[in-house]
C-alpha cells in the first residue's frame, strides 16, 4: 500500500465530497432567507419574511405540531419496545434466538412503501382508517428494529453480572429493570429515541399514505410545493432540517458521553 | 438436623456433552473460610454459581443452614455473591450501592443509613459514601462490592475470584482484610480462585477441584504437605516428581526404587506397587546428612541458579542418572559455586508417597 503522493489532491477530493453532500442543504437554507418571490439565484436577502409567512400559515404550523407529537410518541413507543426486546434477548437468551432476532429486524429490509401500503390495508380492514394515530403506529413499526439494534448492541457481559447482582440483592425483574438496567442503559436509550425521532420527523411515504386531514410536516411541504415553488418551502424545509440536526447531535452526544460508565 | 452451614449433595452439572461438575458432595461448617481452588475448567465457578442460585444443577441438592434451597432463586437464599467484575451499579453513589439490598428488604430509611455507613467503615471506606463508582480505584471498588454484600448480613458470602483484577500488592492486602472481615462477621465465606498461594493464605479449608471432581479437601498445610493425589501435589506449588516401585515396607516407612536410587518415604503400600513420589523443592538439602530418617538422593551437579529474593532456585542433575533432574530451593544466602557437585538428601517425612490408581494425571501448568 503506497501513500497518496499528493496531499492537495486528497484535500480537493474531501472538499468535493463535502460540497456534493452539503451544497443542497446550504442552498436550501440560504434561499429560505431570500428577499424576492423565487428561491433561485441571485440571492437578494437576507430576509425573514418567508419564515413569518410560514409561521402565519395555520396548516403549516399545525402540521409541524403534528410531526412533533407523532415523532415523540412513536419514538417513545419504539424505544420502550426495543429496550424490552433487547433486555429479553439479553437476559433470557431464547432457544430460537436467531429466528426471534430475524423477526425483530425484518422490517428494516422492507421498503417503507410496502410497509405503508400493508398498514393501510390492515387499518382499513380493521376500520381504523387513515389518521395521525395510524402514522404513529407506522413509524413505531419502522423504528422498532433500529431501537432494538442500538440498545441491544450496548448490552455487554458486564451487564449480565449487574443484572445478577440486583436480583441477588432482592430486586424483582421490574425493579431491576427500572432501578438498575434502564439507568445504566440510559445513553443508548436516549440515542435510540433521538435517532428514531429524526427518522419519524422527516419520513414522508408512510405519513403520506396513512394520514388524511391532519398531516405531518413533510406531507405539508409536499402540498406546498404542488402549489408552487416559493421560499416558504425553503423556510419550512430549514425548520425540518434544524430539528433533525439537533436530534441527531443529541443522539451522538448520548452515545459518546456516558455519565458514570465505569470502563 | 445437620449443623453444616452449607451442604452439597451429589451435585452434577452437564452442559450438552461437557460435564462441569461430576456428582460432588461437600459440607462446610458455619463460619468456615472455604476456598474452591482449581485450574480453569475445573468447575469451581460453576459450583459457586449453583450455590448462589444463578445456575441450576442437573441433579443433586443444595442445603444452606439446613434448608433445601436447590430450587430457590438467588434473592431467597441466605447467600450473597461478590462478582469477579464487582458488578457495581455505575449510576449510583457508593452509598446507594450499599443501601440497595437494604432498600429491597424494606429496611427503614434511618436504619439503612446507619447500616450502610457501618458496612463502609468495616471495609475501610468511611467518608467515601458520596463518591461515584468511576471515581474509585480497583481496590476501592472491590471494597464497595464487599460492603454491598455484607450489609444485608448473609449467612454465606460467595466470592467469585474477587481479587483477580487487582495488582499483587493490593491483592495481598485484600487477602488479609478478607480474612479479618470473615473472622469478625463469623459468616461462612466461600471463595473461588485459581491462585494456590491466595488459597493457602486465606483458607481454613481448601477444596481442590479438577475436571468437575474433588481432588483433595482439607486445611492448606495438610494439602501442601500430604496431597491426596498427584494432581494435588503438582497444583499446590512446585514439586519434584519421581516415579518408582515399592521394594520394601517396614515400620511405616517404605523404600522405593526410583531413577535416582532408593528413597525412603513415610507411608505404606504393597511391595511391587508403582508409586509416585513428590518432593518439594525446599525440602531437598545440600551437604551430608547423618540422621537415620534421611534419604540420600545421591551426588548432583547444581546449575541454572536464579535468585528469587526469598530463596535461590536451581536445577540439580543427579549423577549416573539420565532422568534425574530436580528443582531445588536453597536459602537465599547460600554460597554454592555453580557446576560443583554436592550431596543431596531429604528427610523421609518430606517425601510424599502417592499411590497411582488409574489415570491420575498431574497438573501441567
Amino acid at each position: 500500500m503506497g501513500r497518496l503522493p499528493t496531499q492537495p489532491l486528497v484535500w480537493a477530493f474531501v472538499a468535493a465530497m463535502l460540497t456534493f453532500i452539503y451544497l443542497p442543504v446550504v442552498v436550501l437554507v440560504l434561499f429560505s432567507f431570500q428577499g424576492g418571490d423565487l428561491p433561485v439565484p441571485p440571492f437578494d436577502g437576507p430576509s425573514l419574511k418567508w419564515y413569518a409567512r410560514a409561521f402565519a400559515n395555520d396548516r403549516l404550523t399545525s402540521s409541524l405540531w403534528n410531526s412533533l407529537v407523532v415523532g415523540s410518541l412513536s419514538s417513545a413507543a419504539a424505544t420502550l419496545l426495543g429496550f424490552l426486546a433487547a433486555y429479553g434477548m439479553f437476559r433470557r437468551k431464547p432457544p430460537a434466538a436467531g429466528a426471534v432476532r430475524f423477526v425483530l429486524m425484518a422490517p428494516l429490509t422492507v421498503s417503507y412503501l410496502i410497509i405503508g401500503v400493508g398498514l393501510l390495508i390492515v387499518f382499513n380492514a380493521a376500520g381504523l382508517g387513515r389518521s395521525l394515530l395510524a402514522v404513529g403506529i407506522g413509524h413505531t413499526v419502522i423504528n422498532l428494529p433500529l431501537c432494538y439494534a442500538i440498545i441491544y448492541s450496548q448490552f455487554g457481559d458486564h451487564l449480565s453480572n449487574i443484572d445478577h447482582a440486583a436480583h441477588d440483592l432482592g430486586a424483582g425483574d421490574l425493579t431491576t429493570l427500572r432501578r438498575v438496567i434502564a439507568p445504566v442503559m440510559l445513553p443508548s436509550i436516549v440515542a435510540a429515541f433521538c435517532l428514531s425521532f429524526t427518522l419519524s420527523w422527516d419520513e414522508f411515504i408512510i405519513s403520506m399514505l396513512l394520514s388524511r386531514f391532519d398531516v405531518t410536516l413533510p406531507v405539508m411541504i409536499f402540498e406546498l410545493m404542488r402549489a408552487g415553488l416559493t421560499p416558504e418551502v425553503n423556510a419550512a424545509g430549514t425548520i425540518v432540517f434544524a430539528i433533525s440536526f439537533v436530534a441527531a447531535i443529541a443522539a451522538a452526544i448520548a452515545v459518546v458521553f456516558r455519565p458514570g460508565r465505569s470502563r | 438436623m445437620s449443623s453444616s452451614a452449607v451442604e452439597v449433595l451429589d451435585i452434577s452439572k452437564r452442559y450438552d456433552e461437557c460435564v462441569a461438575l461430576d456428582c460432588l458432595s461437600l459440607q462446610f461448617r458455619e463460619g468456615e473460610f472455604v476456598v474452591l481452588l482449581g485450574p480453569s475448567g475445573s468447575g469451581k465457578t460453576t459450583l459457586l454459581s449453583i450455590l448462589g442460585g444463578f445456575t441450576k444443577p442437573t441433579s443433586g441438592t443444595v442445603r444452606i443452614a439446613g434448608r433445601d434451597v436447590t430450587q430457590l432463586p438467588p434473592a431467597q437464599r441466605p447467600t450473597v455473591t461478590v462478582f469477579q467484575d464487582y458488578a457495581l451499579f455505575p449510576h449510583m453513589t457508593v452509598q446507594d450501592n450499599v443501601k440497595f439490598g437494604l432498600e429491597m428488604r424494606r429496611v427503614a430509611k434511618a436504619e439503612r443509613m446507619r447500616l450502610a455507613s457501618e458496612a463502609l467503615t468495616l471495609v475501610g471506606l468511611e467518608g467515601l459514601g458520596g463518591r461515584r463508582i468511576h471515581e474509585l480505584s480497583g481496590g476501592q471498588r472491590q471494597r464497595v462490592a464487599l460492603a454491598r454484600a455484607i450489609v444485608i448480613g448473609p449467612a454465606v458470602l460467595l466470592l467469585d475470584e474477587p481479587l483477580g483484577a487487582l495488582d499483587v500488592k493490593i491483592r495481598r492486602q485484600m487477602q488479609d482484610e478478607l480474612h479479618a472481615l470473615q473472622r469478625s462477621l463469623k459468616a461462612t465465606f466461600i471463595h473461588v480462585t485459581h491462585d494456590q498461594e491466595e488459597a493457602m493464605s486465606i483458607a481454613d479449608t481448601i477444596v481442590l477441584l479438577n475436571k468437575g471432581r474433588v481432588e483433595d479437601i482439607g486445611p492448606p498445610e495438610r494439602i501442601y504437605r500430604q496431597p491426596a493425589s498427584l494432581f494435588a501435589a503438582t497444583f499446590m506449588g512446585d514439586t519434584n516428581l519421581l516415579e518408582g516401585t515399592i521394594v520394601s515396607v517396614a515400620n511405616g516407612t517404605a523404600a522405593i526404587e526410583t531413577p535416582v536410587g532408593q528413597v525412603l518415604a513415610n507411608g505404606t503400600g504393597t511391595v511391587g506397587a508403582k508409586v509416585s513420589l513428590s518432593i518439594r523443592p525446599e525440602c531437598i538439602r545440600v551437604g551430608s546428612s547423618n540422621a537415620e530418617s534421611c534419604a540420600s538422593l545421591g551426588r548432583a551437579r547444581l546449575h541454572d541458579f536464579v535468585f528469587q529474593g526469598t530463596h535461590l532456585r536451581c536445577q540439580a542433575s543427579i549423577a549416573n542418572s539420565s532422568k534425574g533432574e530436580l528443582v531445588l530451593r536453597l536459602p537465599a544466602d547460600t554460597t554454592t559455586v555453580p557446576e560443583t557437585s554436592v550431596d543431596l538428601w531429604v528427610q523421609s517425612r518430606d517425601v510424599i508417597l502417592i499411590k497411582r490408581e488409574g489415570p491420575n494425571d498431574s497438573y501441567a501448568a
